[in-house]
């Protein structure tokens, strides 16, 4: 366990150069996916978006992932057989589907994933990786702001997590992209008011979930 | 022209209406497209560092399907969901989408100096056109702005073509999925150049772009 977290470390030391590589910058800035359900189309009188026909969408219910967005840089990123995902892993038992922080779910609307409700709240996000064979995860792991391998309540990424909290795991489903993207990029697709699948792109890999809304 | 004024008024009130929707938050977040190119692994490390990378990125805002026909209008209605008022498309919402880069780079054949740029895309039926124009992005609307005097456009209000510094053909294809929020990112990347692609419900657009040497 010791060396466990000595490499860890190691491993944290590393990121963290990497993170403040240029400039200050970030090496993976932030982004968000969002979406809104459940709302009405409303036309105030004589207010209004125009791109929304004059009508302003009202009520709504947002739903939220927000991560980190490692770029791809010309590495291969997923790489195969005793070596698949070793290099997103960085010596993590699981996926932290970003970068830096944990990547977190926020939902204003109760979901259901995998026959398994999700309720209004702040959760996790993970991925099993396994070749051709890739789980989401939806934990009640909280999220640390720094990586501080004595914090036992809150996890950085995803070192040290353990499936003890694990709300749900749900097969993804695995398909090519035509064009590889460069930068992580998490989003909803296909949504109506009755649900929609979150969807992950990276490279040419693209794994989706699909959720309904209760 | 105070008709048009009073147009515009009506538009920017409205404009307000749909950027703080709910409880403050923008009903179209705002989002960052962004790689880096020419830079080299440093592998002295325990893991191999990026260094000396020169960024591009695209800022924007995020607008959401909401289950709108977005793209679905016929001739001349055509792109009017998504664009119903201003002479070409924001190619996001509220302000307007900028491209920064910080290495020169060759849009169909034109330099692109390092530097900020506004980003529209003219749109008609299969026929997309990537605009980089040096129109300067206002941060909010205002309906007393004089673009020829501050050089200033909200979105693509007010916007006209002499400041483009190229117009690119884009490649428009049909995705296999809806994707619900308006989404940029960079495609195909080397460090000899890649694509700039938008995303949103199932069309995806796309323009190549090499660094320049």
């Amino acid at each position: 366990m010791t060396t466990h977290r000595g490499i860890a470390f190691v491993l944290v030391v590393a990121a963290a150069a990497a993170l403040a590589a240029q400039e200050s910058r970030p090496a993976s800035p932030n982004g968000t996916a969002a979406v809104q359900v459940l709302g009405k189309f409303v036309r105030p009188a004589g207010r209004g978006a125009p791109t929304l026909g004059g009508a302003t969408y009202q009520g709504g219910k947002w739903i939220e992932i927000g991560y980190g967005r490692p770029l791809k840089r010309g590495r291969d990123l997923w790489g195969s057989g005793a070596n698949y995902g070793k290099d997103a892993l960085v010596g993590t038992p699981i996926w932290r589907a970003g970068a830096n922080v944990s990547t977190r779910l926020k939902t204003e609307v109760p979901l259901v994933i995998n026959t398994k409700t999700v309720a209004p709240g702040e959760y996790s996000l993970f991925i099993d990786l396994k070749e051709n064979n890739w789980t989401f995860v939806v934990s009640t792991w909280p999220a640390a702001t720094r990586y501080d391998p004595n914090n036992k309540e809150a996890l950085w990424g995803s070192y040290f997590y353990t499936p003890d909290r694990d709300l749900l795991r749900a097969p993804m489903k695995l398909e090519t992209l035509p064009h590889s993207v460069e930068q992580l990029t998490w989003g909803f697709i296909d949504m109506t008011d009755e649900g929609g699948a979150m969807a992950i792109w990276w490279d040419r890999q693209m794994a989706s979930v699909p959720f309904r809304i209760m | 022209m105070i008709r048009a004024l009073l147009a515009t008024t009506a538009v920017a009130v409205a404009c307000g209406a749909g950027l703080i929707a709910q409880g403050g938050r923008p009903a179209s977040p705002s989002g960052t497209a962004a790689t880096q190119i020419l830079g080299k692994y440093d592998t002295s490390g325990a893991e191999p560092v990026y260094r000396g990378g020169k960024w591009i990125e695209i800022t924007y805002g995020r607008p959401i399907k909401r289950g709108r026909d977005l793209f679905g209008g016929k001739d001349e209605s055509y792109g009017k969901t998504v664009n119903p008022d201003a002479p070409v498309w924001r190619a996001g919402a509220n302000n307007s989408t900028q491209l920064k880069n910080e290495a020169p780079i060759v849009v169909n054949g034109k330099t692109i100096a390092p530097g900020t740029y506004t980003m529209f895309i003219d749109l008609k039926p299969n026929a997309w056109t990537l605009i980089i124009s040096n129109w300067k992005a206002a941060a909010r609307f205002d309906p007393s702005n004089d673009a020829q005097k501050t050089g200033e456009v909200f979105g693509a209000y007010g916007y006209s073509p002499e400041k483009d510094v190229v117009r690119a053909p884009m490649t428009v294809g049909t995705l296999p999925f809806s994707v619900d929020q308006l989404t940029w990112s960079f495609t195909d990347m080397t460090d000899a150049g890649g694509r700039m692609t938008i995303m949103w419900d199932r069309t995806v657009a796309s323009v190549s772009f090499r660094v320049a040497q």
